[in-house]
């Protein structure tokens, strides 16, 4: 890091080969799959480039980097929303274009992997960087906190939320399950009118 | 039908609160046993889990992976310099001067002899600069692990020329330079460099170039050589019949190349001022410019040339006409580099026979060439492709592919069986495949503590590996979390 501070071409190849991956990785998973992963990840490094001399190594070197790539995949992502650009790109298969297909055809692995990431990337910034630092990268609450410079009970606030979301849109997607969710909906009510009645 | 709570079995509500609210993969036992007992809330976490490993793997794949090149980064930057050396040790000189003047100061207070040190004293540098580097301007360049003899024929901000008159040496070219004239020489060739990072080599009497970052040019006109050679690629090029002393750089040779075609096309002008246009960004003008010479007349490294200009300005039709006509050329090396340019570009078009077409006529004319593992990949030799080159990526990819055909046979020790021998592989991304699919095989076997081992073994070695949350998936899973 001191090497990269100074400037040194060498240093900064080295921490470029390490890390890049990394970045592009999460980067990737924010944006979708056919998102502009090398954009931001170019973005990303000239960042962490102007901002080196900022890094005292209090965090960790990796979630320091998450905070940045954090800030620019947001930055992209609201300037998209500005231009009200509908951001479909993990649904290429178009799996879920259309009528929705039999409760047995949803299980099949690229239909619902397809719909798993059309719930995501329907998901806010702010909710949808937690879950993929959770689920997907494998983080810690805590290590989440730190990278996100936020309180451990907000990421857990928002992973529940995240999650309950996308729980949501595959439970719509499944009619079957549709179904249950409205059964077991209805029957508290049910319970609670023959307490009343 | 929903399933109310009991003491034993959680109910369909206790399974959504759990979901969302879970810290691992690992049901509580009443979920597990509602779950077991109610399929619609046991498919809801099937879906859950089984869609987010799913999205995992398919953005951990190394190949789905967009990572643009270090150059690309560095482009995008006003050059990060290293400070001037006078600016490194001002405070030092600064504090020294400070100390001398305190010294005197305090000596002629107290009338007493001056000793002032005769020699400034050590001062460590955490920049310990390599003896075989050359720094002269890193504005040009970076020029490292020099092993051999290098003379430097031209150096200053608008042109470079270094000649490799023996030996090897590694170039890092500033990027303001792209787009001006960087030229490394040996006596057999020069490597004009359009890109940022590579390395040349000179060893008795073979040039080798290999690039890892941008592309560079290379040109060995008595071998009727003219080629790119991109990042991650090398080229070795055949010894000249009558190798001449080593001891001095070949003077400049003007290709005297006598094709039929140059006598009417200007083919070196064109490709000079075409690749200018590419390295500036401007693709288009690049294609304008190639087309309007040829229209004197055709030449297949011309071709080549407008078969890039042509992808990178978003004609990728337009570039598999250019590649086709390149890949019919009399040098080997110029068809071979366009038919592995025919098959990306017809592959990017969706045509697979023509992907399939380009790629034998590649193993055709270079059976072992550099791109044949990629060629017998392509048209599914699998066999042929292990047996050949086994350390090949593709090769990889086609043992993970069998390692999780027979996980999910649960054939679980032919999985490791064909996954241990990568363990001690060389290469980090075998070794965490390896170990993350042994991982897998024990978990499905209920081997609950060679899973822990395992896991500790990944967390150890690979603490920011890319299937990072894979494993700490499969710990959850085995109750170890």
């Amino acid at each position: 890091m001191r090497r990269c501070q100074l400037g040194e071409s060498a240093a900064w190849q080295a921490l470029y080969r390490e890390h890049a991956p990394i970045v592009a990785r999460f980067v990737m998973r924010m944006l979708g799959r056919d998102g502009p992963v090398e954009d931001v990840v170019q973005q990303v490094f000239v960042a962490v480039m102007q901002s080196i001399a900022r890094f005292r190594g209090d965090a960790a070197l990796t979630s320091w980097l998450y905070g940045i790539a954090r800030r620019v995949t947001a930055r992209h992502i609201r300037g998209e929303r500005r231009h009200r650009r509908r951001d479909d790109r993990w649904a290429r298969e178009d799996a879920l274009g259309g009528d929705v297909p039999s409760a047995h055809g949803r299980v099949a692995a690229r239909e619902s992997l397809s719909l798993l990431e059309r719930a995501v990337l329907s998901l806010n910034e702010a909710h949808r960087v937690v879950w993929v630092m959770r689920e997907l990268e494998g983080l810690s609450t805590d290590d989440i906190a730190r990278a996100l410079d936020m309180r451990v009970g907000t990421v857990r606030s928002r992973l529940f939320n995240a999650r309950k979301h996308i729980l949501a849109v595959i439970e719509v997607a499944d009619g079957e399950l549709a179904a249950h969710v409205r059964e077991e909906a209805s029957e508290p009510r049910a319970r609670t009118s023959e307490v009343s009645s | 039908m929903r399933h109310a709570r009991d003491d034993t079995r959680g109910s369909c509500a206790d399974t959504r609160v759990w979901l969302v609210t879970r810290a691992s993969d690992v049901p509580p036992v009443a979920i597990a046993a509602h779950t077991h007992g109610c399929a619609a809330c046991g498919r809801l976490v099937d879906d859950y889990q089984g869609a987010l490993e799913r999205l995992a793997a398919a953005t951990t794949l190394a190949s789905a992976l967009r990572v643009p090149s270090f150059a690309q980064v560095r482009m995008a930057l006003p050059l990060v310099e290293a400070p001037p050396l006078w600016r490194r040790w001002l405070p030092v000189v600064a504090a020294l001067a400070l100390a001398a003047t305190l010294v005197v100061w305090a000596s002629a207070a107290r009338d007493l002899p001056v000793m002032l040190p005769t020699a400034a004293p050590a001062i460590a540098t955490s920049i310990e600069e390599p003896s075989n580097v050359w720094r002269i301007d890193p504005q040009i360049a970076t020029v490292s692990s020099i092993d051999g003899e290098l003379d430097l024929l031209d150096w200053s901000r608008a042109s470079a020329d270094i000649a490799v008159t023996h030996g090897a040496a590694r170039f890092a070219v500033a990027p303001h330079m792209i787009g001006e004239r960087f030229v490394v020489r040996t006596p057999q060739a020069t490597v004009t460099a359009v890109g940022t990072e590579f390395g040349v080599a000179f060893v008795d009497g073979v040039t080798t170039v290999d690039v890892s970052e941008g592309v560079v040019l290379v040109e060995a006109p008595a071998l009727g050589v003219e080629v790119t050679v991109a990042a991650g690629s090398s080229l070795t090029l055949a010894p000249l019949p009558a190798p001449t002393t080593q001891s001095e750089p070949a003077p400049l040779v003007e290709p005297t190349v006598a094709l039929p075609e140059v006598v009417k096309v200007d083919v070196e002008g064109t490709q000079r001022e075409a690749r200018r246009l590419l390295a500036k960004g401007a693709p288009r003008q690049a294609v304008a410019r190639i087309e309007r010479e040829l229209t004197h007349g055709p030449s297949d490294r011309l071709a080549a040339l407008l078969g890039d200009a042509r992808r990178l300005a978003g004609d990728a039709r337009g570039a598999a006409e250019a590649y086709e006509i390149a890949s019919r050329s009399h040098v080997a090396l110029v068809r071979e580099r366009a038919l592995e340019d025919l098959a990306a570009t017809r592959a990017s078009l969706g045509d697979d026979v023509g992907v399939a077409a380009a790629w034998e006529r590649y193993l055709e004319l270079a059976p072992s060439g550099h791109a044949a593992p990629r060629a017998l990949a392509a048209l599914g030799r699998d066999d042929e492709l292990l047996a050949r080159f086994p350390a090949a990526t593709e090769a990889s990819a086609i043992v993970i592919r069998r390692a999780r055909e027979r996980l999910v046979a649960h054939d679980w020790e032919g999985s490791v069986a064909l996954l241990t021998p990568w363990l001690a592989s060389p290469d980090a991304s075998r070794a965490e495949a390896a170990l993350v699919g042994i991982m897998r095989a024990r978990l499905g076997q209920g081997r609950r503590a060679d899973v822990g081992t395992l896991g500790d073994w990944y967390r150890t070695r690979f603490p920011d590996g890319a299937r990072r949350a894979e494993v700490e998936r499969m710990l959850a899973a085995a109750g170890l979390r």
